[in-house]
């Protein structure tokens, strides 16, 4: 081998090492990038697919989270924001996410009578068990489960079962849990049935817990509703207590669960982050609304209409003092004057309807 | 001489290799900055668009989707602060207006005082700003119109106007 | 081996044009695009606001425009006030007069409205028909109305074109 080759070799393995190493930084720097770049565009898309269903109220399929780890995805109730690793996306609109491979989403209602807030659950293949112990709390279990996700036909799941003190009643659908409608159907006419505490030890872990009764004192595994007929009460999750005063609390509670991380317990935190969006556009809507009825108080040409109007007005301001509170949703008392409020408003619109001066809400 | 020559041409080609290389890098991440811009121009077009639905759904304005409300409207653009409170939902930096086709052939801006004789809503409207909008045709719901003296609420024909000032 | 450097020098302006030309390509799609989705949104909205707009008339058969169509079918000469023309004349002159209102279809449109019922020969027609003729760009939008015609429930398919100009 002559001078000359042994240079062309040395010269080759430079420039060779110099071309890797360069391809190399390159393609880690852009490789990283793109990671972050797709969780971000996941997110995203998420943001807008529930968003979509919020506004139209059409259910949806997601699917796009199997492409990164689901299971790496939390939620900060503070700045409420959805985090993966090093990629977030605020929530602006009250969406329960349980993060999955594949999602069903689907938008529920409380209607306040003078107002309906609208929701999002995302929610994987979901089994959610009432072990009701309150006769009399049966139409509440009717109203939380008509505002969860009807599954039939689709191929992600939520279903439902009933839990007596030992028994897991799975049969009520060809032996397997029923999804909504079938479940609704079987329930109706229950009024009055109750059925001794759920043995915890009997669920896997695959079922979500939901007591109902009118006492949950003792009761510290998974959600226990203090059961009541004006639809405010208290509600415990993990055996921490809450104020509920709607159905959108409650489901809350039920879509983030148990499940914990450095943020707390995730229930705890979707029930949070609905009050805090429920109680800004419940304000904003209020005073609104209460504005809307004043000025259209001064059109109206029947006295009665007029009248009506100047009622609602004043309970809307009413509803919109309560309301100022930040805090109003973790003090029972105040719930229930908002409640009572709200129903006194929506009597009061509805009997504007009747006398065919306004349209329903 | 000869030596030299082929040493050259070894260089040449070499120098000529790493050229090019740096030449498809330059162009990699040009093209990416490039994509990128695709991408930014097509989100703002998206966010608009987006913008636009969520504007003609949200029940703050409408009777119904697509279904503008008169006395909202009136309320909502009267308001002080009325970008600051629709900011946690709807974001900064846009504008909206709502005009309803009458035969009075003049725009008459709504306030709590000439409602319901008027035509016009803006929000959040900006003077001598670069911006991208889009249109959309929509109705309005007069809550109440006057035929004699009595009140027949009707759907008037209108178009809304959603856009982001470019920042 | 005398052009040797020279044609490794056009070998690589070629490689660079090459790559340029690609990336030209590539951007030219960007534009069309984007505007589909809107204009399809445009289209749709434009019928449906079009049929719930309210006329002046209080009459059942003549209040919103969708209600002048259905009237078109059962009973084109109704008179919708004291006077005047017939509830097809009426609402063919509404449809012309509001979507000319849109600067954006005016300006850069042909369009044409049809409502067909099934089975029926007669149709409600605004707009130019020679759209139907051409194969141009084209934006479409459908509604379906369910309509009393003479005490029988029809279904009216009405569709609204648009084409570019």
């Amino acid at each position: 081998m002559d001078t000359y080759q042994i240079f062309k070799i040395i010269l080759g393995l430079i420039v060779s090492a110099f071309i890797v190493i360069f391809i190399v930084i390159f393609i880690s720097n852009y490789g990283g990038l793109q990671t972050d770049t797709q969780k971000a565009k996941i997110l995203s898309l998420f943001d807008k697919t529930a968003t979509n269903v919020l506004l139209y109220g059409n259910d949806a399929n997601f699917t796009e989270f199997k492409r990164m780890d689901y299971s790496a995805i939390t939620f900060d109730p503070i700045s409420e924001t959805i985090i993966t690793g090093s990629v977030s996306r605020k929530l602006t609109e009250p969406i329960f996410l349980y993060p999955g491979k594949t999602l069903y989403i689907h938008r529920g209602e409380a209607d306040l009578g003078w107002w309906k807030f609208y929701f999002v659950e995302a929610l994987p293949d979901t089994s959610i068990i009432f072990n009701v112990m309150d006769g009399d709390a049966w139409e509440q279990v009717i109203d939380i489960v008509t505002e969860m996700p009807s599954t039939t036909g689709e191929t992600i799941k939520t279903r439902f079962g009933l839990c007596d003190g030992s028994t897991l009643q799975e049969d009520f659908c060809n032996d397997e849990l029923c999804e909504r409608d079938y479940f609704l159907q079987a329930i109706y006419g229950n009024e009055g049935m109750t059925f001794s505490r759920c043995r915890e030890t009997i669920l896997g872990e695959k079922y979500r817990l939901v007591f109902v009764s009118d006492s949950c004192t003792g009761i510290n595994e998974g959600i226990c509703i203090e059961s009541s007929p004006d639809g405010v009460g208290y509600i415990y999750i993990d055996g921490n207590q809450h104020v509920y005063k709607d159905v959108a609390d409650i489901i809350a509670m039920i879509v983030g669960y148990i499940k914990s991380d450095h943020f707390g317990v995730y229930g705890e935190n979707l029930y949070t982050l609905k009050n805090e969006i429920f109680r800004e556009r419940a304000l904003f809507a209020s005073q609104v609304l209460s504005s809307r009825a004043k000025i259209l108080s001064s059109e109206m040409t029947i006295n009665q209409c007029k009248q009506l109007f100047e009622t609602l007005g004043e309970k809307l301001d009413e509803i919109s003092n309560i309301l100022s509170d930040e805090d109003y949703y973790k003090d029972i008392d105040s719930a229930i004057q908002f409640k009572q409020l709200s129903e006194e408003a929506g009597r009061t619109h509805r009997e504007i309807v009747n006398m065919g001066c306004d349209y329903p809400i | 001489m000869k030596g030299q020559m082929e040493l050259m041409e070894y260089l040449f080609l070499t120098v000529f290799v790493i050229l090019i290389i740096i030449v498809l890098m330059f162009f990699i991440t040009g093209w990416q900055v490039t994509q990128s811009g695709i991408e930014r121009t097509k989100e703002v077009s998206d966010e608009v668009t987006f913008l636009m639905k969520k504007f003609s759904t949200m029940d703050y304005f409408v009777k119904e989707d697509g279904v503008f409300d008169d006395a909202k409207l009136t309320v909502l653009s009267s308001m002080e602060n009325v970008c600051e409170e629709l900011r946690p939902i709807l974001g900064s930096n846009w504008f909206a207006t709502i005009t309803v086709f009458d035969e009075s052939g003049s725009i008459k801006v709504c306030t709590e005082s000439n409602y319901p004789d008027c035509n016009h809503w803006s929000f959040c409207k900006k003077e001598n700003r670069d911006f991208v909008s889009r249109k959309l045709p929509v109705n309005i719901y007069r809550n109440t119109n006057r035929i004699g003296d009595s009140i027949f609420a009707k759907n008037d024909i209108g178009v809304l106007e959603v856009g982001f000032y470019e920042i | 081996m005398k052009y040797r450097g020279q044609s490794t020098l056009i070998l690589i302006l070629i490689v660079i044009m090459i790559f340029l030309g690609l990336g030209i390509f590539l951007l030219s799609f960007a534009g069309s695009i984007q505007k589909e989705e809107y204009m399809n949104t445009y289209t749709n909205n434009l019928l449906l606001s079009l049929l719930r707009t309210d006329t002046g008339y209080q009459d059942a058969s003549c209040k919103q425009i969708s209600d002048l169509i259905g009237c078109s079918f059962s009973n084109p000469n109704w008179h919708c006030g004291e006077a005047g023309s017939g509830c097809k004349e009426i609402g063919e002159n509404l449809v012309d007069h509001y979507i000319n209102k849109f600067d954006d279809v005016k300006n850069k449109y042909n369009y044409l409205l049809v409502a067909r019922v099934e089975g029926r020969t007669d149709t409600f027609v605004v707009g130019n028909e020679s759209v139907l003729e051409n194969r141009g760009d084209r934006l479409t939008a459908n509604e379906v109305l369910l309509k009393d015609i003479r005490g029988r429930q029809y279904y009216i398919k009405i569709t609204l074109i648009l084409e570019k100009k």
